[in-house]
Protein backbone atom coordinates (compact mmCIF):
# COMPACT_ATOMS: atom_id res chain seq x y z
CA UNK A 1 0.00 0.00 0.00
CA UNK A 2 1.63 3.05 -1.03
CA UNK A 3 1.91 5.95 1.66
CA UNK A 4 -0.29 8.74 1.07
CA UNK A 5 1.58 12.42 0.19
CA UNK A 6 1.12 14.82 3.36
CA UNK A 7 2.51 17.42 1.86
CA UNK A 8 -0.91 19.32 1.14
CA UNK A 9 -2.16 19.31 4.39
CA UNK A 10 1.39 19.81 6.63
CA UNK A 11 0.20 23.32 7.38
CA UNK A 12 -2.76 21.55 9.31
CA UNK A 13 -0.63 18.53 10.50
CA UNK A 14 1.52 21.65 12.85
CA UNK A 15 -1.61 22.90 13.83
CA UNK A 16 -3.25 19.76 15.21
CA UNK A 17 -0.05 18.71 17.11
CA UNK A 18 -0.22 22.04 18.81
CA UNK A 19 -3.46 21.68 19.80
CA UNK A 20 -3.39 18.58 21.17
CA UNK A 21 0.25 19.34 22.78
CA UNK A 22 -2.08 22.14 24.72
CA UNK A 23 -4.26 19.84 25.98
CA UNK A 24 -1.13 17.90 27.29
CA UNK A 25 0.87 20.60 28.57
CA UNK A 26 -2.27 22.41 30.57
CA UNK A 27 -3.24 19.84 33.32
CA UNK A 28 0.53 20.41 34.63
CA UNK A 29 0.55 24.60 35.00
CA UNK A 30 -1.22 25.98 37.76
CA UNK A 31 -2.23 29.49 37.58
CA UNK A 32 0.49 30.87 35.22
CA UNK A 33 -0.91 29.45 32.05
CA UNK A 34 2.46 31.27 30.01
CA UNK A 35 3.48 28.01 28.66
CA UNK A 36 -0.03 27.10 27.08
CA UNK A 37 0.08 30.84 25.50
CA UNK A 38 3.48 30.28 24.31
CA UNK A 39 2.58 26.84 22.58
CA UNK A 40 -0.55 28.20 21.02
CA UNK A 41 1.48 30.91 19.78
CA UNK A 42 3.94 29.11 18.10
CA UNK A 43 1.95 26.44 16.90
CA UNK A 44 -0.55 29.31 15.02
CA UNK A 45 3.36 31.06 13.63
CA UNK A 46 4.36 27.35 12.44
CA UNK A 47 1.65 27.10 10.42
CA UNK A 48 1.60 30.17 8.81
CA UNK A 49 4.96 29.80 8.15
CA UNK A 50 4.74 26.34 6.81
CA UNK A 51 1.38 27.81 4.48
CA UNK A 52 3.62 30.23 3.42
CA UNK A 53 6.74 27.96 2.79
CA UNK A 54 4.70 26.09 0.32
CA UNK A 55 3.57 29.37 -1.65
CA UNK A 56 3.46 28.85 -5.36
CA UNK A 57 2.95 25.12 -5.02
CA UNK A 58 -0.08 23.88 -6.85
CA UNK A 59 -0.83 20.07 -6.13
CA UNK A 60 -4.12 17.65 -4.24
CA UNK A 61 -3.52 14.49 -1.99
CA UNK A 62 -5.83 11.57 -0.58
CA UNK A 63 -8.06 11.56 -3.49
CA UNK A 64 -7.98 14.80 -4.33
CA UNK A 65 -9.88 15.71 -1.24
CA UNK A 66 -8.01 18.79 -0.02
CA UNK A 67 -5.43 20.91 -1.89
CA UNK A 68 -2.57 23.24 -1.31
CA UNK A 69 -2.57 26.24 -3.57
CA UNK A 70 -2.41 29.92 -3.56
CA UNK A 71 -5.84 30.22 -2.69
CA UNK A 72 -5.36 27.91 -0.10
CA UNK A 73 -2.49 29.27 1.42
CA UNK A 74 -4.10 33.13 1.79
CA UNK A 75 -6.61 31.82 3.67
CA UNK A 76 -3.97 30.11 6.08
CA UNK A 77 -1.70 32.75 6.51
CA UNK A 78 -4.88 34.80 7.20
CA UNK A 79 -6.32 32.63 9.81
CA UNK A 80 -2.76 32.58 11.48
CA UNK A 81 -2.80 36.23 11.83
CA UNK A 82 -6.71 35.92 13.23
CA UNK A 83 -5.51 33.29 15.63
CA UNK A 84 -2.46 35.12 16.58
CA UNK A 85 -4.45 37.97 17.61
CA UNK A 86 -6.96 36.91 18.98
CA UNK A 87 -4.51 34.15 21.27
CA UNK A 88 -2.30 37.39 22.36
CA UNK A 89 -5.62 39.93 23.48
CA UNK A 90 -7.28 36.73 25.35
CA UNK A 91 -5.09 36.27 28.67
CA UNK A 92 -5.77 39.09 29.99
CA UNK A 93 -9.26 39.17 29.46
CA UNK A 94 -9.73 35.62 30.69
CA UNK A 95 -7.96 36.30 33.91
CA UNK A 96 -9.82 39.25 34.83
CA UNK A 97 -12.84 36.57 34.42
CA UNK A 98 -11.05 34.05 36.29
CA UNK A 99 -11.40 31.82 33.87
CA UNK A 100 -7.79 31.23 32.34
CA UNK A 101 -7.69 27.65 31.31
CA UNK A 102 -6.11 25.89 28.59
CA UNK A 103 -8.46 24.49 26.38
CA UNK A 104 -9.59 27.94 25.47
CA UNK A 105 -6.43 27.72 23.13
CA UNK A 106 -6.62 24.30 22.32
CA UNK A 107 -10.41 24.92 21.16
CA UNK A 108 -9.49 27.99 19.43
CA UNK A 109 -6.20 26.07 17.33
CA UNK A 110 -9.13 23.49 16.46
CA UNK A 111 -11.58 25.90 14.79
CA UNK A 112 -8.68 27.28 13.13
CA UNK A 113 -7.30 23.69 11.78
CA UNK A 114 -11.20 23.13 10.81
CA UNK A 115 -11.42 26.52 8.86
CA UNK A 116 -7.71 25.64 7.05
CA UNK A 117 -9.19 22.49 5.89
CA UNK A 118 -12.51 24.30 5.08
CA UNK A 119 -10.73 26.72 2.72
CA UNK A 120 -8.42 24.10 0.97
CA UNK A 121 -11.46 21.47 0.27
CA UNK A 122 -11.72 20.23 -3.05
CA UNK A 123 -14.52 17.49 -1.86
CA UNK A 124 -17.82 17.79 -0.34
CA UNK A 125 -16.56 15.08 2.20
CA UNK A 126 -13.58 17.39 3.59
CA UNK A 127 -15.99 20.50 3.14
CA UNK A 128 -18.44 19.00 5.85
CA UNK A 129 -15.89 17.42 8.15
CA UNK A 130 -14.32 20.81 7.85
CA UNK A 131 -16.97 23.23 8.69
CA UNK A 132 -18.55 20.97 11.39
CA UNK A 133 -14.59 21.12 12.90
CA UNK A 134 -15.01 24.81 13.29
CA UNK A 135 -18.62 24.74 14.33
CA UNK A 136 -18.09 22.15 17.25
CA UNK A 137 -15.16 23.93 18.66
CA UNK A 138 -16.71 27.65 18.19
CA UNK A 139 -20.08 26.33 20.21
CA UNK A 140 -17.67 25.23 23.11
CA UNK A 141 -16.24 28.58 22.81
CA UNK A 142 -18.93 30.45 22.80
CA UNK A 143 -20.42 29.02 26.09
CA UNK A 144 -16.39 29.16 27.95
CA UNK A 145 -17.75 30.56 30.75
CA UNK A 146 -20.01 28.46 31.66
CA UNK A 147 -20.98 30.03 35.12
CA UNK A 148 -22.69 33.41 33.36
CA UNK A 149 -25.68 32.82 31.87
CA UNK A 150 -25.28 35.14 28.79
CA UNK A 151 -22.48 32.96 27.73
CA UNK A 152 -24.89 29.67 28.55
CA UNK A 153 -27.30 31.68 26.16
CA UNK A 154 -25.05 32.79 23.55
CA UNK A 155 -23.86 28.78 23.28
CA UNK A 156 -27.27 27.80 23.30
CA UNK A 157 -28.13 29.71 20.24
CA UNK A 158 -25.17 28.92 18.57
CA UNK A 159 -25.62 25.39 19.34
CA UNK A 160 -29.19 25.13 17.98
CA UNK A 161 -29.51 27.70 14.68
CA UNK A 162 -25.28 26.01 13.83
CA UNK A 163 -26.66 22.66 13.88
CA UNK A 164 -29.86 23.45 12.08
CA UNK A 165 -28.00 25.23 9.40
CA UNK A 166 -25.29 22.15 9.13
CA UNK A 167 -28.31 19.67 8.87
CA UNK A 168 -29.68 21.70 6.12
CA UNK A 169 -26.53 22.65 3.91
CA UNK A 170 -25.60 18.42 4.19
CA UNK A 171 -29.33 17.26 3.06
CA UNK A 172 -28.44 19.86 0.12
CA UNK A 173 -25.17 18.02 -0.37
CA UNK A 174 -26.94 14.25 -0.05
CA UNK A 175 -29.28 15.99 -3.28
CA UNK A 176 -25.98 16.91 -5.25
CA UNK A 177 -24.57 13.75 -4.50
CA UNK A 178 -27.47 12.18 -5.57
CA UNK A 179 -27.77 13.66 -8.54
CA UNK A 180 -24.49 13.28 -9.44
CA UNK A 181 -22.90 10.18 -7.86
CA UNK A 182 -19.57 12.00 -6.84
CA UNK A 183 -18.59 14.41 -4.10
CA UNK A 184 -15.57 15.74 -5.58
CA UNK A 185 -15.83 19.48 -6.46
CA UNK A 186 -14.51 19.24 -10.24
CA UNK A 187 -16.64 15.68 -10.95
CA UNK A 188 -19.48 17.13 -9.25
CA UNK A 189 -19.40 20.18 -11.30
CA UNK A 190 -18.55 18.65 -14.58
CA UNK A 191 -21.82 16.11 -14.30
CA UNK A 192 -24.04 19.16 -12.61
CA UNK A 193 -23.14 21.03 -16.42
CA UNK A 194 -24.72 17.96 -17.89
CA UNK A 195 -28.02 19.91 -17.11
CA UNK A 196 -30.47 17.33 -16.42
CA UNK A 197 -32.83 17.71 -13.20
CA UNK A 198 -32.40 21.51 -13.05
CA UNK A 199 -35.54 21.72 -10.51
CA UNK A 200 -33.76 19.42 -8.60
CA UNK A 201 -30.58 20.98 -8.71
CA UNK A 202 -32.05 24.71 -7.83
CA UNK A 203 -33.61 22.67 -4.98
CA UNK A 204 -29.84 21.66 -3.64
CA UNK A 205 -28.59 24.63 -4.26
CA UNK A 206 -30.86 26.77 -2.30
CA UNK A 207 -30.65 24.18 0.39
CA UNK A 208 -26.44 24.93 0.68
CA UNK A 209 -27.20 28.74 0.40
CA UNK A 210 -29.44 28.69 3.07
CA UNK A 211 -27.08 26.24 5.42
CA UNK A 212 -24.10 28.42 4.42
CA UNK A 213 -26.13 31.62 5.25
CA UNK A 214 -26.34 30.77 8.66
CA UNK A 215 -22.66 29.97 9.02
CA UNK A 216 -22.14 33.70 7.51
CA UNK A 217 -24.84 35.41 8.51
CA UNK A 218 -26.70 36.66 5.74
CA UNK A 219 -29.77 38.38 6.52
CA UNK A 220 -32.39 36.54 7.15
CA UNK A 221 -30.28 33.71 8.69
CA UNK A 222 -28.46 36.50 11.12
CA UNK A 223 -31.06 36.64 14.19
CA UNK A 224 -28.03 33.97 15.99
CA UNK A 225 -25.42 36.91 15.31
CA UNK A 226 -25.78 39.57 17.63
CA UNK A 227 -26.78 37.38 20.82
CA UNK A 228 -23.64 35.00 20.78
CA UNK A 229 -21.43 37.84 20.33
CA UNK A 230 -22.77 39.34 23.00
CA UNK A 231 -22.72 36.56 25.62
CA UNK A 232 -19.27 35.32 23.84
CA UNK A 233 -16.24 36.41 25.74
CA UNK A 234 -14.96 39.46 23.65
CA UNK A 235 -11.82 38.51 21.89
CA UNK A 236 -13.54 34.79 20.93
CA UNK A 237 -16.82 37.18 19.62
CA UNK A 238 -13.96 38.77 17.65
CA UNK A 239 -12.59 35.69 16.23
CA UNK A 240 -16.35 34.87 15.39
CA UNK A 241 -16.76 38.11 13.54
CA UNK A 242 -13.33 37.34 10.98
CA UNK A 243 -12.32 33.66 11.15
CA UNK A 244 -15.65 31.22 10.50
CA UNK A 245 -17.26 34.38 7.91
CA UNK A 246 -13.70 34.39 5.85
CA UNK A 247 -13.73 30.27 5.78
CA UNK A 248 -17.20 29.98 4.93
CA UNK A 249 -16.51 32.77 2.03
CA UNK A 250 -13.45 30.81 1.10
CA UNK A 251 -15.74 27.34 0.50
CA UNK A 252 -19.10 29.45 -0.79
CA UNK A 253 -16.67 31.14 -3.30
CA UNK A 254 -15.12 27.56 -4.00
CA UNK A 255 -18.73 25.86 -4.03
CA UNK A 256 -20.34 28.06 -5.87
CA UNK A 257 -17.67 28.99 -8.54
CA UNK A 258 -16.82 24.98 -9.30
CA UNK A 259 -19.90 23.00 -7.93
CA UNK A 260 -22.88 24.75 -8.30
CA UNK A 261 -21.34 26.61 -11.86
CA UNK A 262 -23.68 25.39 -13.98
CA UNK A 263 -26.73 27.12 -12.48
CA UNK A 264 -24.37 30.48 -12.45
CA UNK A 265 -27.57 32.51 -13.71
CA UNK A 266 -29.64 31.50 -10.73
CA UNK A 267 -27.61 31.34 -8.28
CA UNK A 268 -26.33 35.10 -9.18
CA UNK A 269 -30.05 36.31 -8.70
CA UNK A 270 -30.23 35.12 -5.22
CA UNK A 271 -26.48 36.69 -4.13
CA UNK A 272 -27.50 39.95 -5.62
CA UNK A 273 -30.87 39.85 -3.60
CA UNK A 274 -29.71 38.60 -0.53
CA UNK A 275 -26.96 40.94 -0.63
CA UNK A 276 -29.40 44.55 -0.85
CA UNK A 277 -31.45 42.50 2.41
CA UNK A 278 -28.16 41.69 4.30
CA UNK A 279 -27.37 45.13 3.77
CA UNK A 280 -30.44 47.08 4.63
CA UNK A 281 -30.98 44.41 7.70
CA UNK A 282 -27.44 45.08 9.27
CA UNK A 283 -26.88 48.75 8.84
CA UNK A 284 -30.39 49.65 9.75
CA UNK A 285 -30.43 47.39 13.03
CA UNK A 286 -26.75 48.67 13.45
CA UNK A 287 -27.91 52.14 13.86
CA UNK A 288 -30.06 51.73 16.96
CA UNK A 289 -27.90 49.33 19.15
CA UNK A 290 -26.60 50.87 21.73
CA UNK A 291 -24.43 48.35 22.98
CA UNK A 292 -21.19 47.87 21.00
CA UNK A 293 -21.06 44.30 20.76
CA UNK A 294 -24.29 44.07 19.39
CA UNK A 295 -23.55 46.94 17.17
CA UNK A 296 -20.53 45.42 15.61
CA UNK A 297 -22.51 42.48 15.25
CA UNK A 298 -24.67 44.15 13.06
CA UNK A 299 -22.11 45.61 11.53
CA UNK A 300 -20.14 42.56 10.35
CA UNK A 301 -24.02 41.48 8.60
CA UNK A 302 -23.30 44.70 6.87
CA UNK A 303 -19.77 43.79 5.64
CA UNK A 304 -20.63 40.38 4.18
CA UNK A 305 -24.01 42.09 2.36
CA UNK A 306 -21.09 44.00 0.70
CA UNK A 307 -19.37 40.54 -0.08
CA UNK A 308 -22.33 39.11 -1.15
CA UNK A 309 -22.45 41.86 -3.75
CA UNK A 310 -18.90 41.25 -5.02
CA UNK A 311 -20.35 37.14 -5.33
CA UNK A 312 -23.21 38.85 -7.30
CA UNK A 313 -20.57 40.41 -9.21
CA UNK A 314 -18.82 37.29 -10.14
CA UNK A 315 -21.78 35.25 -11.20
CA UNK A 316 -22.57 38.00 -13.44
CA UNK A 317 -19.29 38.78 -15.24
CA UNK A 318 -17.08 35.97 -14.44
CA UNK A 319 -14.51 38.42 -13.90
CA UNK A 320 -11.50 37.69 -11.73
CA UNK A 321 -11.80 41.09 -10.65
CA UNK A 322 -14.29 40.85 -8.00
CA UNK A 323 -13.25 37.19 -6.92
CA UNK A 324 -10.04 38.96 -5.45
CA UNK A 325 -11.87 41.64 -4.37
CA UNK A 326 -13.62 39.49 -2.52
CA UNK A 327 -10.11 38.07 -0.91
CA UNK A 328 -8.97 41.45 -0.35
CA UNK A 329 -12.21 42.35 1.30
CA UNK A 330 -11.57 39.19 3.56
CA UNK A 331 -7.76 40.20 4.86
CA UNK A 332 -8.69 44.21 5.49
CA UNK A 333 -12.06 43.04 7.51
CA UNK A 334 -9.94 41.14 9.72
CA UNK A 335 -7.31 43.08 11.23
CA UNK A 336 -9.97 46.09 11.68
CA UNK A 337 -12.99 43.84 12.87
CA UNK A 338 -10.87 41.89 15.37
CA UNK A 339 -9.09 45.48 16.14
CA UNK A 340 -12.17 46.92 17.31
CA UNK A 341 -12.89 43.62 19.33
CA UNK A 342 -9.33 44.20 20.63
CA UNK A 343 -9.98 47.28 22.03
CA UNK A 344 -13.99 46.24 23.88
CA UNK A 345 -11.55 43.63 25.47
CA UNK A 346 -8.68 46.39 26.95
CA UNK A 347 -11.67 47.89 28.26
CA UNK A 348 -12.92 45.24 29.85
CA UNK A 349 -10.34 44.13 31.90
CA UNK A 350 -10.02 47.58 33.06
CA UNK A 351 -13.51 47.61 34.47
CA UNK A 352 -14.48 44.18 34.71
CA UNK A 353 -17.54 45.35 36.59
CA UNK A 354 -19.25 48.46 35.48
CA UNK A 355 -18.07 48.46 31.72
CA UNK A 356 -21.21 46.76 29.80
CA UNK A 357 -20.32 47.38 26.64
CA UNK A 358 -22.22 50.37 26.20
CA UNK A 359 -21.91 53.49 24.32
CA UNK A 360 -22.18 55.49 27.71
CA UNK A 361 -19.06 53.66 29.54
CA UNK A 362 -17.40 54.80 25.94
CA UNK A 363 -17.88 58.04 27.30
CA UNK A 364 -15.01 60.36 28.02
CA UNK A 365 -12.67 57.10 27.30
CA UNK A 366 -10.18 59.52 25.13
CA UNK A 367 -9.20 61.65 28.32
CA UNK A 368 -8.74 58.29 30.52
CA UNK A 369 -7.17 56.07 28.26
CA UNK A 370 -5.84 58.10 24.99
CA UNK A 371 -4.53 54.77 23.22
CA UNK A 372 -7.51 53.08 23.54
CA UNK A 373 -9.12 55.97 22.21
CA UNK A 374 -7.33 56.85 19.09
CA UNK A 375 -6.92 52.90 18.03
CA UNK A 376 -10.85 52.59 18.40
CA UNK A 377 -11.40 55.45 15.98
CA UNK A 378 -8.74 53.93 13.62
CA UNK A 379 -10.53 50.99 13.53
CA UNK A 380 -14.17 52.60 13.27
CA UNK A 381 -12.33 54.94 10.46
CA UNK A 382 -11.45 51.27 8.97
CA UNK A 383 -14.65 50.29 9.08
CA UNK A 384 -16.58 52.92 7.81
CA UNK A 385 -14.19 53.21 4.71
CA UNK A 386 -11.51 56.31 5.34
CA UNK A 387 -9.07 56.58 2.80
CA UNK A 388 -6.34 55.59 4.00
CA UNK A 389 -6.94 52.72 6.06
CA UNK A 390 -7.82 48.77 5.13
CA UNK A 391 -11.24 49.41 4.94
CA UNK A 392 -11.15 51.69 2.14
CA UNK A 393 -9.08 49.17 -0.05
CA UNK A 394 -11.55 46.70 0.36
CA UNK A 395 -14.54 48.50 -0.46
CA UNK A 396 -12.77 50.58 -2.96
CA UNK A 397 -11.97 47.00 -5.12
CA UNK A 398 -15.08 45.59 -4.46
CA UNK A 399 -17.11 48.45 -5.26
CA UNK A 400 -15.19 48.63 -8.51
CA UNK A 401 -15.46 45.19 -9.26
CA UNK A 402 -19.29 44.96 -8.87
CA UNK A 403 -19.63 48.31 -11.31
CA UNK A 404 -17.36 46.38 -13.86
CA UNK A 405 -19.97 43.92 -13.62
CA UNK A 406 -22.38 45.87 -14.83
CA UNK A 407 -24.27 46.08 -11.73
CA UNK A 408 -23.88 50.07 -11.27
CA UNK A 409 -27.40 50.38 -9.25
CA UNK A 410 -25.97 47.70 -7.04
CA UNK A 411 -22.66 49.32 -6.17
CA UNK A 412 -24.48 52.84 -5.72
CA UNK A 413 -26.73 50.88 -3.00
CA UNK A 414 -23.58 49.73 -0.99
CA UNK A 415 -22.23 53.04 -1.26
CA UNK A 416 -25.53 54.64 0.47
CA UNK A 417 -25.32 51.97 2.66
CA UNK A 418 -21.90 52.24 3.64
CA UNK A 419 -22.79 56.44 3.94
CA UNK A 420 -25.24 55.57 6.85
CA UNK A 421 -23.13 53.20 8.54
CA UNK A 422 -20.79 56.19 9.35
CA UNK A 423 -23.08 57.20 11.31
CA UNK A 424 -22.88 54.36 13.74
CA UNK A 425 -18.75 54.09 13.71
CA UNK A 426 -18.23 57.57 14.17
CA UNK A 427 -21.18 58.03 16.58
CA UNK A 428 -18.36 55.77 19.17
CA UNK A 429 -16.15 58.30 18.67
CA UNK A 430 -17.92 61.28 19.41
CA UNK A 431 -18.87 59.51 22.50
CA UNK A 432 -15.12 59.02 23.18
CA UNK A 433 -13.63 62.18 22.18
CA UNK A 434 -16.76 64.39 23.14
CA UNK A 435 -18.43 63.19 25.91
CA UNK A 436 -17.61 63.28 30.14
CA UNK A 437 -17.64 60.28 31.81
CA UNK A 438 -20.85 60.58 34.12
CA UNK A 439 -19.06 58.85 37.20
CA UNK A 440 -15.42 58.99 38.60
CA UNK A 441 -13.01 57.20 37.02
CA UNK A 442 -10.30 55.34 39.04
CA UNK A 443 -7.05 53.36 38.40
CA UNK A 444 -6.45 52.24 35.13
CA UNK A 445 -3.50 50.39 33.48
CA UNK A 446 -2.04 51.29 30.11
CA UNK A 447 -2.16 48.78 27.16
CA UNK A 448 0.38 46.49 27.70
CA UNK A 449 2.06 43.10 27.25
CA UNK A 450 0.59 40.45 25.00
CA UNK A 451 -2.78 42.77 23.95
CA UNK A 452 -0.83 45.49 23.21
CA UNK A 453 1.01 43.52 20.84
CA UNK A 454 -2.35 42.42 19.65
CA UNK A 455 -3.40 45.82 18.70
CA UNK A 456 -0.34 46.72 17.28
CA UNK A 457 -0.58 44.25 14.88
CA UNK A 458 -4.35 44.74 14.10
CA UNK A 459 -3.56 48.29 13.26
CA UNK A 460 -0.38 48.01 11.81
CA UNK A 461 -2.62 45.41 9.41
CA UNK A 462 -5.11 47.78 9.24
CA UNK A 463 -2.44 50.87 8.50
CA UNK A 464 0.00 48.82 6.09
CA UNK A 465 -2.97 47.66 3.61
CA UNK A 466 -4.69 51.00 3.83
CA UNK A 467 -1.29 52.92 2.73
CA UNK A 468 0.65 50.32 0.62
CA UNK A 469 -1.94 47.71 -0.61
CA UNK A 470 -0.03 47.03 -3.47
CA UNK A 471 1.65 43.76 -2.60
CA UNK A 472 -1.63 42.39 -0.64
CA UNK A 473 -3.57 43.33 -4.11
CA UNK A 474 -1.37 41.33 -5.77
CA UNK A 475 -1.09 38.22 -3.31
CA UNK A 476 -5.23 38.18 -3.47
CA UNK A 477 -5.15 38.18 -7.43
CA UNK A 478 -2.51 35.66 -7.84
CA UNK A 479 -4.57 33.35 -5.42
CA UNK A 480 -7.88 33.80 -6.88
CA UNK A 481 -6.41 33.41 -10.49
CA UNK A 482 -4.85 30.24 -8.97
CA UNK A 483 -8.01 28.68 -7.46
CA UNK A 484 -9.74 29.31 -11.16
CA UNK A 485 -6.82 26.92 -12.51
CA UNK A 486 -8.84 24.45 -9.96
CA UNK B 1 -36.58 -7.34 -5.73
CA UNK B 2 -35.25 -4.33 -5.26
CA UNK B 3 -36.59 -1.19 -3.62
CA UNK B 4 -36.55 2.05 -5.07
CA UNK B 5 -34.86 4.55 -4.65
CA UNK B 6 -37.80 6.94 -4.74
CA UNK B 7 -39.00 5.20 -1.50
CA UNK B 8 -35.63 6.46 0.38
CA UNK B 9 -36.04 9.48 -0.68
CA UNK B 10 -39.80 10.01 0.08
CA UNK B 11 -38.99 8.14 4.20
CA UNK B 12 -35.70 10.56 4.53
CA UNK B 13 -37.74 14.03 3.14
CA UNK B 14 -40.53 13.07 5.99
CA UNK B 15 -37.85 12.13 8.78
CA UNK B 16 -35.87 15.65 7.65
CA UNK B 17 -39.35 17.85 7.68
CA UNK B 18 -40.07 16.19 11.03
CA UNK B 19 -36.99 17.05 12.30
CA UNK B 20 -37.29 20.35 11.05
CA UNK B 21 -41.17 20.78 12.50
CA UNK B 22 -39.36 19.61 15.94
CA UNK B 23 -36.31 21.72 16.06
CA UNK B 24 -38.61 25.46 15.16
CA UNK B 25 -41.71 24.28 17.33
CA UNK B 26 -40.63 22.24 20.25
CA UNK B 27 -39.28 24.09 23.42
CA UNK B 28 -37.74 20.96 25.58
CA UNK B 29 -34.10 21.21 24.54
CA UNK B 30 -33.86 17.56 24.62
CA UNK B 31 -36.27 16.99 22.15
CA UNK B 32 -34.83 19.97 19.75
CA UNK B 33 -31.31 17.94 20.07
CA UNK B 34 -33.38 14.22 18.88
CA UNK B 35 -35.09 16.30 16.09
CA UNK B 36 -31.22 17.55 14.88
CA UNK B 37 -30.11 14.16 15.56
CA UNK B 38 -33.37 13.15 13.39
CA UNK B 39 -32.44 14.98 10.42
CA UNK B 40 -29.14 14.31 10.37
CA UNK B 41 -30.61 10.83 9.73
CA UNK B 42 -32.81 11.40 7.35
CA UNK B 43 -29.64 12.81 5.37
CA UNK B 44 -27.66 9.49 6.10
CA UNK B 45 -30.79 7.38 4.42
CA UNK B 46 -30.14 9.68 1.61
CA UNK B 47 -26.93 9.26 1.47
CA UNK B 48 -27.46 5.45 1.32
CA UNK B 49 -29.92 5.54 -0.92
CA UNK B 50 -28.05 6.82 -3.40
CA UNK B 51 -25.35 4.81 -2.71
CA UNK B 52 -27.01 1.80 -3.70
CA UNK B 53 -28.57 3.80 -7.00
CA UNK B 54 -24.83 4.64 -7.89
CA UNK B 55 -23.42 1.70 -7.47
CA UNK B 56 -20.44 3.44 -5.47
CA UNK B 57 -19.10 3.46 -2.29
CA UNK B 58 -18.96 6.82 -1.51
CA UNK B 59 -22.11 7.67 -0.05
CA UNK B 60 -21.58 4.88 2.48
CA UNK B 61 -17.89 6.86 3.55
CA UNK B 62 -19.43 9.92 3.49
CA UNK B 63 -22.37 8.26 6.64
CA UNK B 64 -19.72 7.35 8.51
CA UNK B 65 -18.20 10.76 8.85
CA UNK B 66 -22.35 11.94 9.56
CA UNK B 67 -22.61 9.89 12.02
CA UNK B 68 -18.88 10.50 13.99
CA UNK B 69 -19.96 14.78 13.51
CA UNK B 70 -23.60 13.51 14.70
CA UNK B 71 -21.59 12.37 17.75
CA UNK B 72 -19.60 15.15 18.52
CA UNK B 73 -22.35 17.05 18.38
CA UNK B 74 -24.53 15.55 20.53
CA UNK B 75 -21.79 15.56 23.09
CA UNK B 76 -21.30 18.91 22.54
CA UNK B 77 -25.08 19.65 23.05
CA UNK B 78 -25.37 17.91 26.05
CA UNK B 79 -22.12 19.51 27.60
CA UNK B 80 -24.22 22.91 26.54
CA UNK B 81 -27.39 21.85 28.21
CA UNK B 82 -25.68 20.49 31.58
CA UNK B 83 -24.35 24.04 32.31
CA UNK B 84 -27.56 25.64 31.40
CA UNK B 85 -29.17 23.56 33.74
CA UNK B 86 -26.95 23.32 36.80
CA UNK B 87 -27.29 27.26 36.29
CA UNK B 88 -31.22 27.81 35.95
CA UNK B 89 -32.61 24.45 36.63
CA UNK B 90 -35.14 24.35 33.30
CA UNK B 91 -34.09 22.62 29.92
CA UNK B 92 -36.76 25.08 28.06
CA UNK B 93 -35.43 26.70 25.07
CA UNK B 94 -37.88 29.76 25.26
CA UNK B 95 -36.87 30.36 28.41
CA UNK B 96 -33.63 32.10 27.66
CA UNK B 97 -34.20 35.41 26.41
CA UNK B 98 -31.65 37.11 28.42
CA UNK B 99 -29.84 38.10 25.03
CA UNK B 100 -32.69 39.80 22.41
CA UNK B 101 -32.33 39.05 18.90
Amino acid sequence: MPTPDVTPIIPELILAVAACLVLVVEPFLKLDKTAVVAVALTGLLAYGAAAFALLGQDMAGFNDMIVINDYAIFFKVLFAAAGVMTVLMSPRYLEAHDRHLGEYYALLLFAILGMSVLAAARDLMAFYVGLELMAVSSYLLAGFFRYRLRSNEAALKYFLTGCFASAITLYGISMVYGFTGATNYAEVGTALAGGENTLGVAFATALVFAGMGFKVSVAPFHMWTPDVYEGAPTPIAGFFSVGPKAAGFAAILMMFLAVFEASVDTWTVIFIAFSIFTMLVGNLFALVQRNLKRMLAYSSIAHVGYLLAGMGAIGQSGDLLAGEAILLYLAAYTFMNLGAFGVLAYLKTQQPVTFDYTLDDMAGLARRSPWAAILMSLFMFSLTGIPGTAGFIGKFYLFNAVVRADLVWLAAIAVIFSAVSAYYYLRVMVYMFFRESEEEFVGGEAISGPLAASLALAAAGVLFIGLVPARLVDASATAFQNFLGL
Amino acid sequence: MDIPIEWYLVLSAFLFVIGAAGVLTRRNMFIVLLSIELMMNAVNINLIGFSRLHDNFIGQHFVLFTMTVAAAEAAVGLAIVTSLFRNRQTTMVDLFDLLKG
